[in-house]
């Protein structure tokens, strides 16, 4: 399995220590283009399209092995061990921070720090639980994904970047959501808005930093400081960046972010 | 009226999900689930995909009909998504009642009651086993090939459509220096050799974007102090849509035959000094003549001299021929010295410089002529042009010439008619000089091995067998050639020299 084929995974920087950035649904590794040249001076910056995502191959989709987030780990696993890194940096954006986190579960030495960016472990509210979403909205949502996946993409881009002031951001990810082949971007959106990941969260054993934006309907403060309280070592930084996309919106504020942690010693 | 026209409608839409539901037996695996998760009821398709008979399965747990992986998959992930009223859908796999396994890809629809509890959840399923079958296999091809790739002795270089670097294999690795990590995109550039990097960058990107052959040896700086030699091979292939893999390199580690040819190449060395001194040793006896000569003159010449310096010195005439005849002498024994140093020196680093025939012939002959006279072996001249001019490291062709007529020597010595011609030929762009003896040739089966090295006709200690193959390789160093005359009655050999500088390759 040629794995570097399959995630089209690319290495730049002058760096020696490696941080993989991993993009959040319905989006490709150029998402992080606003970000990533602030890194390359001092690290080495490894970037991968999920497969499915971008420039990956399609073909290696699965329905089975890609019906968890766990699916998308074991690829996150089989890229750090095929570029032999150990004690790397993650940083990964919305659901890829969860996949980020279920792989530092099963491969603790692969990780050294976890970025995450807004994570949420599960996006409905259930008892205490602040998910953000009712069964019900989460249920009509992904009846739309399936009848109508563009008016879906169309109406819920907006709403995930947030920032309304610079509509060209939310036409970029409606761009992105659209470039993702249907079928998959329907079963992705399936396996990513009914994932409850809750229950792995405690077992992480690596130290990480939660990016909480504000205003972030997808993940709302109330989850940052839930993760906060379950993810041991955890750091929690609210920032003024508002949405779900920093790192599009704020490149700035999210580098510094992400610089300042990672100085510590 | 009206209750009369709602009962035909009424009677008309059950006839119709009649139908419906006929239609969707007919392909769709259907099945209502308890809110517990046992099953209550399965359509003949399930029945018929799975074998089991309607009791059989009826009031089982569902998950008990999933295989290990499916039935994980639906109590942690599945039960918890549809107990909260939300439909799944993904693939399942199903074990049948022969134990075999089968694909589904399934529906499974949560129906609420009017107060939001569940009622049951619709199963709705359609076969996928062939389909789950060619992903499998062709995801065994790919653990297949790679697994080739990893166990090959040779170096993998998988590259996408713009050339960058998507895969290397274990010995790729090995042999480079260089980590995946390293080598992707074009990373793997840094690990060529930095004097072969320019050649080896133009040889791929002519490969990638005008389809010419890369057909390359070159080198890699593996760490700071091991240089290792390749040769490689690359060919574009089309691989199955959405894949990103074009090109396949292979590469083959030639260290160890580059440095054997190294060690080939000091050892040639070695054995041409040996050889020349061997040659030395057997020319010291005629050498010795060659200067007994002229100091017999000497001595002649000085004591004349002593004879003619007296008071009454009847003719000063003859004392200057005298003294100049010593000159000329000193001068001879000079020529022969000069000779004498060229030839045990080594020349294989010299430059190529335009070097007059005559100049050539005269050198070597001064080192043997006296030899033939005392032996009584006609040695000929035959006329040539003054002005011919090679391209040539002189002291090897003047060692390679010496060797020639020292053979020539040896196969005459003992004959009836002792004679040895050298010739030289105006030939175009070469120059063939032929030493010919008055020998009746070297017999057929002999002649193909006379060229090998160590092959000899001389008694021992009187030759290495080296010297045809050595003198061999001078000429082809000299881009020219040494070979057997088989036309000619008599022993010849033809040494052919380029006059002018020959671009190597």
């Amino acid at each position: 399995m040629n794995i570097i084929d399959r995630n089209n995974v690319t290495v730049r920087g002058q760096g020696s220590q490696p941080i993989l950035f991993s993009h959040g649904y319905g989006c490709d590794q150029t998402i992080w283009r606003l970000v990533t040249p602030a890194f390359e001076q001092d690290y080495e910056v490894i970037l991968f399209d999920h497969v499915g995502a971008g420039k990956s191959d399609t073909s290696k989709y699965n329905r089975s092995k890609y019906s968890t987030l766990q699916g998308y780990a074991d690829d996150v696993i089989e890229i750090g061990e095929r570029l032999e890194i150990t004690d790397g940096i993650f940083v990964g954006h919305s659901v890829s921070s969860i996949i980020g986190i279920l792989a530092a579960i099963k491969k603790p030495r692969l990780f050294s720090k976890l970025i995450l960016v807004g994570p949420s472990p599960c996006y409905f509210n259930e008892n205490d639980y602040i998910g953000g979403f009712t069964y019900e909205a989460i249920s009509d949502m992904l009846r739309l994904v399936e009848s109508n996946y563009e008016t879906w993409a169309k109406s819920m881009a907006p709403l995930i970047m947030g920032n309304p002031d610079h509509p060209e951001l939310a036409e970029e990810l409606i761009e992105n959501f659209c470039s993702t082949k249907p079928e998959i971007a329907k079963h992705l959106a399936h396996v990513t808005f009914l994932s409850d990941n809750r229950s792995d969260m405690p077992q992480l054993q690596v130290p990480s930093l939660i990016l909480q934006c504000s205003k972030d309907v997808i993940a709302p403060e109330t989850v940052g400081r839930y993760l906060h309280k379950v993810l041991k070592e955890s750091e929690l930084h609210i920032m003024q960046a508002t949405g779900h996309c920093p790192h599009l919106s704020a490149p700035h504020e999210t580098i510094e972010a992400i610089h300042h942690y990672l100085k510590q010693a | 009226m009206s209750a009369k026209l709602a009962n035909y409608l009424q009677k008309d839409e059950f006839e119709r999900i009649r139908e419906l539901q006929y239609a969707v037996d007919q392909f769709a695996l259907i099945g209502l689930i308890q809110p517990h998760g046992a099953l209550a009821h399965a359509n003949e398709k399930f029945l018929r995909v799975s074998g089991f008979a309607h009791e059989e399965i009826c009031k089982q747990p569902f998950h008990n009909l999933l295989c290990d992986e499916s039935r994980k998959l639906f109590v942690e992930h599945v039960m918890p998504i549809l107990s909260r009223g939300i439909t799944w859908k993904g693939e399942l796999c199903h074990v049948a009642r022969n134990h075999m396994h089968f694909w589904t890809e399934a529906t499974i629809v949560p129906i609420l009651n009017a107060d939001h509890s569940l009622r049951h959840y619709h199963f709705i399923a359609f076969e996928v086993t062939e389909r789950k079958a060619v992903e499998q296999s062709l995801t065994n091809n790919s653990i297949f090939f790679t697994k080739l790739m990893e166990l090959a002795p040779i170096g993998f270089f998988l590259a996408d459509i713009d050339g960058r670097c998507t895969y290397i294999n274990k010995i790729w690795s090995e042999t480079s220096g260089c980590r995946l990590r390293q080598a992707l995109g074009v990373g793997w550039l840094q690990a060529v050799f930095r004097d072969d990097r320019p050649m080896v960058e133009e040889a791929w990107n002519q490969f990638i974007q005008n389809d010419r052959a890369f057909n390359c040896e070159y080198r890699y700086q593996h760490g700071s102090d091991r240089i290792v030699w390749v040769v490689a091979t690359a060919e574009r292939v089309d691989f199955a849509l959405n894949t990103r893999t074009r090109f396949i390199r292979v590469e083959k580690d030639l260290t160890e035959r580059r440095e054997n040819e190294q060690l080939i190449n000091e050892q040639r060395a070695q054995i041409v000094a040996a050889s020349k001194m061997s040659a030395l040793g057997e020319m010291a006896g005629g050498i010795a003549h060659e200067i007994n000569n002229p100091l017999a003159i000497l001595q002649l010449r000085a004591r004349q001299i002593i004879q003619l310096v007296r008071p009454d010195m009847p003719s000063i005439e003859r004392l200057i021929q005298a003294a100049e005849n010593i000159r000329q002498t000193t001068d001879r024994i000079a020529a022969i010295v000069r000779s004498l140093r060229a030839i045990a020196r080594e020349g294989h680093g010299d430059p190529f410089l335009r070097t007059p025939i005559r100049a050539l012939v005269d050198d070597t002959l001064e080192l043997c002529a006296a030899r033939f006279k005392s032996h009584d072996i006609m040695l000929r001249i035959t006329p040539f042009s003054p002005h011919l001019e090679v391209s040539c490291r002189s002291v090897e062709l003047l060692q390679l010439l010496l060797n020639l007529l020292n053979n020539a020597f040896y196969a005459v010595e003992h004959l009836q008619e002792r004679w040895v011609e050298v010739g030289v030929h105006d030939r175009g762009d070469d120059v063939e000089i032929w030493i010919t003896d008055s020998g009746a040739g070297i017999p057929p089966e002999l002649q193909d091995k006379i060229f090998q090295p160590f092959y000899t006709t001389k008694p021992i200690g009187n030759g290495t067998g080296l010297g045809l193959s050595i003198s061999r390789a001078v000429a082809l160093d000299h881009h020219g050639d040494l070979w057997l005359d088989r036309e000619c009655p008599h022993t010849r050999f033809v040494l052919k020299i380029p006059k002018h500088p020959v671009e190597s390759a």
